[in-house]
């Protein structure tokens, strides 16, 4: 748990030398984070970012004697001279600058959930794939369709798409069922005809977290108990057990929970706003004392 | 005391720090984390451990402690360093005893500062001889205190599990590191942020873990429905058993607005010398840019929402402490006692997991209440007893079988600190890299012991696993010491990077491999296989 004390720390840690490499990493990546990061709030950002970093990212590919990738090749720029600082005690230390390389050049399509209603999904499609689809399809392929997400919920077994831009690499999607599977295609659709549809990559497969009681489907009367000890399984009715009956209903919705919670705790003061944000480190809400 | 209780409390103290590690430089500001934490809270912690078992106090206290904060603990150079740290708060706290020699109130402080930097130099040096890991393991050989592992850097499985194995070998790292500091296995771990998914229960089990902590809601919205909500573990089909925070409990100690922490006699966090006192005489003690910085020595207290702070009154705090364990005390008893008349003869379990190092560094006082606390606890007429998570489940055995719900214990519960639009960005990075361990781990299975590709596998392994400290995240998104975060974030998926591509070209630069693995030093051990 990083404390978040040290608000005015910066970080100034690093000598002469090394200042210098950092002044310019930072740089570096803040023109590299405003191409990858982009939601879907923020779509227009983009083709000229997209240019100049490239642009950038080949003047820095100092040592590209590689032959295979294009971009690629810069993913670990190596500047690895062995001067000795002054700092350094004896011994030679080699000077290191990193910085994340734009793309990897992999077709991939990948969705997290960042919470119950919205999944995070980031793609890419390399050049190779590119080129075939290009081979395939005609020159004119990525002018004449339109990117789109077509959002499977595998649970519910229906299917919908979100049409999404060129210049974007991620997305977040807003979902209306929690707690269901979901598989993601990143497909094409061609704009004068979106009846024809061309699957360029599918996702892994994800479930979205839960975000409610499930009492509704809990069937109380026959409750599974497992002894860790001997794995013997029992069943057990709780029909008629007073504390779930005190639950009841009201254990289904969010601020029911807060509402059986604040029954339960009546001396305490609960903020129902804040309920679910649990002040741990985690949250920065608790470092306010 | 207690005979025949009515139900339990279980406090579990989270105690983690990235890992920090700079041979190269001593000007790295984030090292001072560790050095604040063993003083402000390991040491306090000990200290009253100590106590309370020379007192004869049968107390119970679970604590996670993690890796990466094992291996730092257990690091020569950072002892050196925190020994240095000492001495340079001893010599500023005897300057500060002449500085203020008009004024007694801080006099008296400085001389407290004084003392107690003065003696954690001495229990450091000459009891723990430089190494308190000692300490927490005598108070688990004795049986007061159960320390359970956690994932090997804090790693957040929820968006790590995209490659199964990447969260395998932080499950793996996790129980070898324990079992070289502890001598046994692991009973429990601390999921990295409570962060809990399904597909985590069957490396759990592989490596012999018992029992995880879960946010509230990992039970609360288990499915089923857990009948006894978080006042009883439930058990995953995995075999794996589930605790959930308790509500109550966790608001009083950590809420913002009318917690514990707040009093307004304990030590004010943002009244430090590091600000206040006058620049030439202070800059030896601060960043060495000259940047003002905490020195951790402080002189007032709270006082309440007023600019003007009053000086602190260690007394004053320490009645404060003594309300406070009181209010707590009987907050339990009362809660313990409803849920007992409620669940039909079942006992109530009411599990309390905060960061260990809320306890001490944030809440300076906080150490003293947990020793004034659990020694109500034994003392004193009340209808339960402490436990840990283990003794739990060997006392109670029978357990409702649910799947807990995936979960976190981040703000709002589930993955937004560690992905939103500040550092979505990294996670495409990570996923890569793990592919590229596991693709390394089955194209140069089992190199030959001492041969060069072997070091330098084990070190990508290394440096993935620092990669993905949820930690970076944590502070990105914080924008505390985001500068810092990015260049860890680079630094180590630039090392790892370079040694994937030089393993595979079969062309391992021994000088550059031999310079990161002094800096990223972290589990000398690691079998790169675990990515297999």
């Amino acid at each position: 748990m990083p404390r978040t004390s040290n608000k005015v720390k910066t970080d100034n840690s690093i000598n002469d030398i090394n200042k210098e490499i950092t002044k310019t990493t930072n740089k570096k990546t803040s023109s590299a984070k405003a191409t990858t990061k982009k939601t879907s709030a923020k779509k227009s950002t983009s083709s000229k970012k997209v240019t100049t970093n490239k642009a950038t990212a080949k003047k820095k590919s100092t040592s590209s004697t590689k032959t295979t990738a294009k971009k690629v090749t810069r993913e670990s720029t190596k500047k690895s001279s062995t001067k000795s600082t002054s700092k350094a005690k004896v011994k030679n230390t080699i000077l290191e600058y990193y910085d994340l390389p734009y793309r990897y050049n992999q077709t991939i399509v990948k969705i997290l959930a960042q919470t119950p209603s919205t999944l995070f999904v980031y793609w890419d499609i390399s050049d190779t794939d590119r080129e075939n689809f290009i081979k395939k399809y005609g020159n004119d392929f990525f002018s004449k369709t339109k990117p789109i997400l077509l959002i499977h919920n595998k649970t519910k077994n229906f299917y919908y798409e979100v049409e999404i831009n060129d210049f974007a690499n991620s997305w977040y999607l807003r979902m209306q069922e929690p707690d269901c599977e979901y598989e993601l295609e990143l497909g094409r659709r061609e704009i004068n005809n979106t009846s024809s549809y061309i699957c360029i990559s599918s996702s892994n497969q994800l479930v979205s977290p839960n975000d409610h009681v499930l009492f509704d489907e809990t069937d109380f009367s026959n409750i599974r108990f497992k002894n860790i000890k001997t794995g013997f399984i029992s069943q057990k009715d709780f029909g008629s057990i007073r504390l779930m009956t005190n639950i009841g209903n009201i254990y289904n919705k969010k601020h029911k929970v807060y509402r059986f919670y604040s029954n339960l705790y009546k001396d305490e003061v609960l903020d129902s706003n804040k309920f679910f944000s649990n002040p741990s480190s985690s949250n920065p809400t608790s470092n306010v004392f | 005391m207690t005979t025949n209780e009515k139900g339990y409390v279980c406090f579990i103290l989270h105690a983690h720090l990235p890992f920090v590690h700079h041979p190269e430089s001593e000007d790295y500001l984030e090292e001072q984390w560790l050095f604040e934490a063993i003083s402000e809270t390991y040491i306090p912690l000990l200290n009253n451990f100590k106590k309370l078992e020379n007192e004869k106090v049968n107390f119970r206290l679970t604590m996670s402690i993690t890796p990466p904060l094992l291996s730092m603990l257990d690091n020569e150079m950072l002892q050196k360093r925190y020994i240095k740290y000492l001495k340079q708060h001893i010599e500023l706290s005897k300057k500060e005893l002449i500085r203020n020699k008009g004024n007694q109130e801080v006099c008296k402080l400085a001389q407290y500062y004084l003392d107690r930097y003065s003696n954690d130099l001495h229990i450091f040096k000459d009891i723990y001889n430089c190494n308190i890991i000692q300490g927490f393991k005598y108070f688990q050989d004795i049986g007061l205190l159960e320390i359970i592992t956690c994932g090997a850097t804090h790693g957040y499985f929820p968006i790590l599990y995209l490659n199964e194995k990447t969260i395998r070998a932080q499950i793996a790292v996790g129980v070898q590191t324990y079992e070289k500091y502890f001598g046994r296995k692991p009973r429990g771990i601390w999921l990295p942020e409570c962060g809990y998914i399904p597909e985590s229960d069957k490396y759990l089990k592989e490596f012999g873990i018992q029992y995880i902590i879960t946010e509230t809601h990992g039970i609360l919205y288990a499915r089923p429905t857990p009948v006894y909500g978080t006042f009883a573990p439930i058990v995953s089909p995995n075999g794996i058993v589930a605790f959930g925070r308790d509500i109550e409990s966790s608001r009083q100690v950590w809420s913002s607005i009318n917690g514990y922490p707040g009093d307004p006699n304990y030590r004010e966090f943002y009244r430090d010398i590091g600000y206040d006192a006058p620049y030439d005489y202070i800059k030896p003690y601060i960043a060495h840019n000259g940047a003002r910085v905490n020195t951790q020595i402080k002189y007032y207290r709270i006082t309440g929402k007023t600019e003007n702070k009053d000086y602190y009154n260690p007394q004053w705090a320490m009645d404060s402490v003594e309300k406070q364990a009181g209010h707590f005390f009987d907050c339990r008893q009362a809660q313990i006692n409803y849920l007992y008349s409620q669940m039909d003869g079942h006992k109530p379990i009411i599990v309390c997991p905060y960061d260990a190092e809320l306890y001490g560094h944030w809440w300076y006082e906080g150490p003293d209440w947990l020793y004034i606390l659990f020694k109500k606890i034994y003392y004193d007429k009340c209808d339960y007893k402490l436990i840990t998570p283990s003794e739990y489940i060997d006392l109670y055995p029978e357990i409702q079988e649910c799947i807990p719900c995936r979960s976190s214990w981040g703000a709002n519960g589930y993955s937004e600190v560690w992905l939103n639009p500040l550092n979505d960005y990294v996670h495409r990075h990570y996923h890569v890299a793990g592919d590229r361990m596991v693709e390394l781990a089955h194209s140069f299975p089992n190199e030959p012991k001492d041969s060069l590709k072997r070091k330098a596998l084990n070190q990508c392994a290394r440096e993935l696993l620092l990669a993905q400290s949820s930690d970076w995240n944590f502070i990105i998104t914080n924008q505390t010491m985001v500068d810092y975060a990015h260049k860890r974030i680079k630094d180590h998926i630039g090392r790892f990077t370079k040694l994937y591509y030089q393993i595979k070209n079969n062309e391992v630069d021994e000088i550059f491999l031999d310079d990161i693995m002094e800096k990223d030093n972290i589990f000398p051990d690691i079998d790169y296989m675990i990515y297999a």
